[in-house]
């Protein structure tokens, strides 16, 4: 659609055709000057269009729209020409103003770019053209135009020159490109065939579209078949006999998925043709269209193009730069962001900024040859920008491509390839890395670098070029050197595991950083002395009591290592007693810690003379000291002793009781404290009560004390503390502590609590393990396999539970009964099961609380049981949201490999849960659906009577874990439109295993070989070690594919992966 | 504030986009493979460029766990170009001078030497501006640096910065301050002659998500922190 303005708005020739029409000129500057001002025009003033921001060149505004992506709004006008100064004032109107901000403004000089006026066919003035990004023009008004009228024809040309933006195109589904083939306009249908021709899926539509009546779509189509290399020759789109002969041949070769790789190469002639024309011919929809065809041959075309390069940048570069970027961009990028090569080819660098940061944000499979390409700017914030772009579209760097980029000039280059490098490590340049950063010079980028061959110490190089960087210059790299061995092993755990025969090394390398100059350096040392509990520390003992004594500032620091590592234990005491007459109070006190912790038995006389210190942190110390150690004390009958040696107890008691007395209360507290753990409780308890009632912030220690009391004290002291105010969270462990070890009397007691308590009520979850606990289980004792095994040989304490559990069912207390039902379905899943089937099929006379009726629909909702299915079916159409949310989540849990924590609710607080039924069920799923041995995913048979309709609702869900499990279900429903939905849900996060898993089977699913690039780049962003356990679940995924792509990826994957896939 | 401390023309800190100078020409890489640029091409760093430094106070405190992504980001939204590590700083050198923007921030409790205090308090007074966060929210830290604040600047409080304040509408438009969980607790601010000279957030502005090898699993971390952070860069370096 091209608009074409003349309603009676004059204009005046332009020279060349002006020849002749001077009166006619002047009658008609008469009557429209009388027009406009009757609009309220006022006297023209200017012959330029007075908007600033005019370009006057057109190669410049061609650039500039191509750019943007936005197009031109050309305005002609000449000296002397009233209706000039006239449209000048309409330009100038406040409102026009505004809209022209989204052009690219060009004014044409009639009087002198008659080059320019003749490419663009004006003749008149004024003139206002509207002239797409592809170099087409759109829309036309000659004359001069009111504001009002003026916006209106800008508001169609606009939407006349989307029309033919790829970018717009790009978004219609291909049935409306279809129609678009046959369409008058040749600009819209250019750009339809070029959006089509990116779509490969939709070539059996496109042949089908030949047997129509409609002479111009047939054309279209056969442009479009022709583009695709499509066996056409026999076809005359003007004799519609000739269609049905054509189209078996045409429908075979649309079902091949090769048909790509089949184009017939343009002849060389042809190739020639449109590179002249690109690079030096006119602007225009000609040599734009020239590039476009360039474009599809991709890559093959680079070494051409690149060989084309001039040596000093002018336009020809320019065109021939917007080019090479071209070649390198799917298809699919290239409609969406079109403007992105014409924008790396731009000389201004925010422009390349731009253009890198817009398809990073978009980063897909296949750009990554496009990122590389930029590591060739000149800019090196644009280098870098690409390399942040790599590494987004998940692409792992080539060796080489990291080797050059450590070498690059700019640091901040250098920089973000070691970000990238302790991001996602390359085992492979671990040598090399090595050497650079040894060699490095800039102490910030060593110290990146060391945490780059951090990820690397396994290695021979990186370790020993981490040794020598604890002797560098500077002490940013010694301190980043030596914290890097750190949280390792020397045995046991691989991934932090060091080479083996190091141990010396590292214990020499430590003395030397403990007799360091920099005091960060020797609290570096430290630190790393806390993480290897494996390494016998016992030879750096002297050095790091040296330190210690010098250096105030880490003296806690070591008074803490030496406490932390049983190896330093015996030639570390001598030190710690010295240090415990330091003269800083703070010391003191760490050593009187200390001292306690790392003796087997309790050193009464270092305890003593602590208690007896001037400084209250210290006396304060020695009584949290000794009660730390309870922590480590025997337990009998679940009541916890300090073993003190004879004799000494005494003393030890009398001298706590006086620091009991005191005045301070943080001394008393923990004098009590100390007391309690002797097992002085009558005592403890009742100065307890006194320091409670002064301050009641002690709760939640004094609580902790709860443990230690025998039941009867137990009870009491609960009794007392409730009277303080505690949160929610220190009476769910108050209510642990009492229920641990309490005697079978004490049952109906605690029942009583949960059910009375606000508090525990508060915190179900916490009040189902203080009661597991009181039955003597925990969560583990109860977890599938123990319970299966339980059951099958009549575990008695899990027999027990049950009976006791049924008996809270008959509580009318809907909570009590509510958790009741949910400790028999922990229990025994099988009696649970039975249980809620009853209750839910109760009649409303027999009045099941509505707290248990709810929670039982929730129990076989969780609990993967056969009954499960027909209850979620029933359930997902209810009317409470809640519910209908289990109902879904337990669907999820049982038929996608998201794992949707399910809950039982109790009231209004839920308790999680993990019921045996689900883990049983859905290992009866896997054996189904793995196909044996060779560990294919198979997708799962679903419900019968679950369709899409039900599951797309959950789409839209706001958590995003549903929604990307609606979308699962949806795939393996035959909607592979919701795919998308799960590819958001995994780029939001990427670290996810099950989103990794569910993609890649979401893909299986669709039989979309297109889609296998998703699974490649889901494997593709996997850091070394995920790989090796994520790898082989990608792979036995999509193992059901026969595409050419997914055969590609997986012979990827046998090459990378080897024996791991069988793992 | 000397040599690392080269601000950039500032103007506008709202628009976004600024004004960047235009380019020579480039030929751009031509080689078939790997078109890394050579090293003779460019002339390494620019020399126009803000450098973050990380504080290493108390002796021996690090303010490790701080993620520099906003560095980048500030770079590509707004005019200030900035380098994109930190370089560690002891407070108790006089190396902290040459930078105008440090950062602060670790866990657990710490206590500063004299020395330290001085160099803060001259650094805050005469032109530089302290970013200072609890690292996941450690309540510990919290108290210190409180009580660190006290000793500098015995009379002075550290007042709430509501979401009108300049610092909030500098690059971005923050409307909310989001935090992990739970309601999030002020942003608070010293000024100085009328300019904010310090910034404190207790939730933690942190960014630890970004950080390898660092989690914050416990604290209540403002979640929009990485967006918060460049909008302080800016106001530190324009007001």
């Amino acid at each position: 659609m091209r608009l074409h303005s003349d309603q009676g708005w004059r204009a005046c020739g332009a020279r060349f055709a002006r020849v002749g029409a001077g009166v006619v000129l002047a009658w008609l500057a008469l009557s429209a000057g009388a027009a406009f001002a009757a609009q309220g025009g006022g006297a023209p003033s200017d012959a330029e269009p007075s908007v600033p921001g005019w370009l006057t060149d057109f190669e410049d505004a061609a650039r500039q729209s191509r750019i943007r992506n936005e197009p031109v709004l050309a305005v002609s006008s000449m000296a002397r020409c009233p209706y000039c100064r006239m449209f000048a004032q309409t330009l100038s109107a406040p409102e026009v103003r505004e809209k022209l901000a989204r052009f690219v403004l060009f004014r044409l000089d009639l009087d002198h770019d008659w080059e320019t006026a003749r490419r663009l066919g004006v003749s008149v003035a004024p003139a206002a053209l509207m002239i797409a990004p592809n170099g087409v023009t759109a829309a036309r008004a000659d004359g001069c135009l009111p504001p009002a009228a003026f916006l209106e024809w800008l508001a169609g040309a606009r939407k006349a020159a989307s029309q033919s933006d790829p970018a717009q195109l790009a978004a219609r589904p291909p049935a409306e490109l279809l129609e678009l083939l046959g369409a008058r306009d040749p600009v819209v249908r250019e750009a339809a065939t070029q959006a089509l021709a990116a779509q490969p899926a939709a070539a059996p539509t496109i042949v089908e579209a030949l047997a129509g009546e409609s002479l111009a779509r047939r054309l279209g189509v056969l442009e479009l078949l022709r583009l695709w290399g499509a066996p056409a020759a026999d076809l005359d789109p003007w004799k519609p006999e000739t269609v049905p002969p054509a189209l078996e041949n045409l429908r075979a070769w649309a079902k091949d998925s090769q048909k790509w790789q089949q184009r017939p190469k343009p002849l060389a002639e042809e190739l020639d043709r449109d590179l002249a024309l690109w690079t030096d011919g006119e602007e225009g929809p000609e040599s734009r269209a020239a590039y476009e065809r360039l474009a599809q041959l991709g890559p093959e075309l680079l070494p051409r193009v690149r060989a084309l390069m001039p040596s000093a940048w002018d336009r020809r570069g320019e065109r021939l730069a917007a080019l090479r970027y071209r070649l390198l961009m799917p298809a699919a990028q290239a409609l969406r962001l079109p403007q992105a090569p014409f924008q790396m080819a731009a000389r201004e660098a925010p422009t390349r900024l731009a253009a890198l940061s817009a398809l990073a944000r978009a980063a897909g499979p296949g750009l990554d040859g496009f990122f590389l390409e930029a590591f060739g700017d000149s800019d090196p914030k644009v280098r870098e920008a690409a390399l942040r772009g790599l590494r987004k579209t998940g692409a792992q760097i080539a060796k080489e491509h990291v080797l050059r980029l450590l070498a690059d000039p700019s640091p901040d280059v250098r920089a973000t390839v070691l970000k990238g490098l302790v991001e996602s490590p390359l085992p492979d340049v671990t040598e090399e890395l090595a050497a650079y950063v040894l060699a490095e010079p800039d102490e910030d980028l060593v110290v990146h670098g060391t945490q780059a061959l951090r990820c690397a110490r396994n290695s021979d190089k990186a370790f020993e070029a981490l040794l020598k960087l604890t002797e560098h210059e500077s002490w940013r790299v010694r301190a980043a050197a030596v914290e890097s061995f750190g949280n390792v092993s020397t045995s046991g755990r691989e991934l932090n595991k060091l080479p083996k025969g190091k141990n010396e090394a590292i214990l020499q390398m430590l003395k030397r950083a403990l007799r360091d100059e920099d005091v960060f350096v020797i609290s570096k040392a430290i630190d790393v002395m806390g993480d290897l509990p494996d390494l016998n520390l016992g030879e750096c003992v002297g050095d790091l009591a040296d330190a210690a004594r010098a250096h105030s500032d880490v003296t806690l620091q070591a008074l803490e290592a030496m406490a932390g590592n049983p190896s330093m234990h015996a030639k570390a005491t001598g030190t710690i007693k010295e240090l415990s007459r330091h003269e800083d109070p703070q010391i003191r006190a760490a050593a009187v810690r200390a001292l306690v912790a790392a003796r087997s038995s309790v050193d009464v006389d270092e305890v003593l003379k602590a208690l007896e210190d001037p400084a209250e942190s210290v006396r304060v110390a020695a009584g949290e000291a000794v009660w730390n150690w309870a922590e480590n004390a025997e337990s009998v009958d679940g009541v916890r002793r300090l073993r003190v040696e004879s004799g000494q107890r005494e003393r030890l008691t009398d001298a706590l009781r006086k620091a009991a007395a005191s005045e301070s209360l943080p001394q008393r507290f923990s004098a009590l404290l100390a007391l309690g753990a002797l097992g002085d409780l009558d005592f403890a308890f009742a100065g307890m009560q006194e320091v409670l009632s002064k301050d009641a912030s002690y709760a939640p220690k004094a609580a902790a004390l709860v443990s230690l009391l025998p039941w009867s004290k137990r009870k009491e002291a609960f009794g007392v503390l409730r009277q303080f105010p505690l949160n929610d969270q220190t009476w769910a462990s108050l209510f642990v502590a009492v229920c641990q070890h309490a005697p079978a009397s004490a049952e109906s007691f605690l029942w009583e609590i949960y059910e009375e308590d606000p508090h525990v009520l508060g915190s179900p979850s916490r009040a189902l393990d203080a009661i597991l606990g009181y039955y003597g289980l925990n969560v583990y004792s109860l977890s599938a396999d123990v319970v299966m095994r339980s059951e099958a040989s009549g575990g008695q304490k899990t027999a027990h539970l049950a009976d006791k559990a049924r008996e809270q069912l008959k509580s009318a207390n809907g909570r009590r009964a509510a958790m009741g039902l949910i400790l028999l379905s922990r229990a025994r899943p099988a009696d649970g099961e039975a249980e809620a089937k009853k209750i839910l099929e109760a009649p409303a006379e027999a009045g099941v609380p509505e707290e248990l009726r709810r929670a039982a629909c929730e129990v076989l909702l969780c609990i993967g049981c056969p009954t499960q299915e027909s209850v979620v079916m029933s359930t997902l159409g209810s009317t409470d949201e809640g519910l209908r949310t289990t109902a879904f989540g337990s669907l999820l849990r049982t038929y996608t490999p998201l794992r949707f924590p399910v809950a039982v609710h109790v009231g209004e607080e839920a308790v999680w849960v993990q019921f045996l039924g689900s883990s049983q069920l859905a290992r009866q799923l896997a054996a189904t659906t793995s196909g044996g041995a060779n560990r294919e995913w198979k997708a799962p048979a679903l419900p019968a009577g679950l369709t899409a309709e039900a599951v797309r609702p959950f789409l839209s869900a706001s958590d995003p874990q549903i929604s990307a499990g609606a979308a699962y279900l949806l795939v393996l429903l035959k909607d592979s439109s919701a795919l998308p939905t799960l590819v958001e849900a995994w780029r939001a996060e990427k670290d996810s295993s099950e989103l990794q898993m569910a993609l890649a089977q979401a893909v299986a699913a669709s039989d979309n070989d297109d889609a296998v690039e998703l699974v490649r780049e889901v494997y593709q962003s996997l850091e070394t070690t995920r790989k090796e356990y994520v790898g082989p679940q990608l792979y036995w995924g999509i193992r059901r594919m026969d595409g050419p792509k997914a055969k590609q990826l997986r012979k990827e994957m046998r090459d990378e992966l080897g024996r791991r896939l069988f793992d | 504030m000397k040599n690392r401390v080269l601000i950039v023309c500032f103007v506008g800190l709202a628009c976004a986009a600024a004004a960047y100078g235009d380019d020579e020409p480039r030929p751009g890489g031509t080689a078939d493979s790997a078109p890394i640029a050579d090293p003779s091409q460019v002339g390494g760093e620019d020399a126009s460029i803000v450098q973050v430094a990380n504080l290493i106070y108390a002796r021996v405190k690090s303010s490790k766990c701080f993620s520099d992504h906003f560095l980048v980001r500030a770079d590509n939204e707004s005019a200030i170009s900035t380098s994109r590590r930190f370089h560690a700083v002891k407070l108790e050198s006089d190396d902290v001078f040459q930078f105008p923007f440090v950062i602060m921030t670790g866990e657990g409790s710490f206590k500063m030497t004299d020395k330290e205090r001085a160099n803060l308090k001259q650094y805050c007074e005469n032109g530089g501006f302290l970013l200072a966060s609890a690292g996941c929210s450690s309540e510990e830290w919290d108290k210190s640096f409180r009580a660190e604040l006290k000793q500098m600047w015995p009379d002075v409080e550290l007042q709430p910065l509501p979401l009108s304040h300049a610092v909030f509408h500098t690059v971005s438009d923050i409307k909310d301050i989001r935090t992990k969980h739970g309601k999030p607790r002020p942003i608070e601010g010293i000024s100085y002659n009328g300019k904010l000279v310090l910034i404190y957030s207790r939730d933690g502005l942190n960014n630890t998500a970004n950080v390898r090898g660092c989690c914050c699993c416990g604290g209540n971390e403002i979640a929009n922190a990485e967006e918060i952070n460049v909008n302080i860069l800016a106001y530190a370096l324009a007001f």
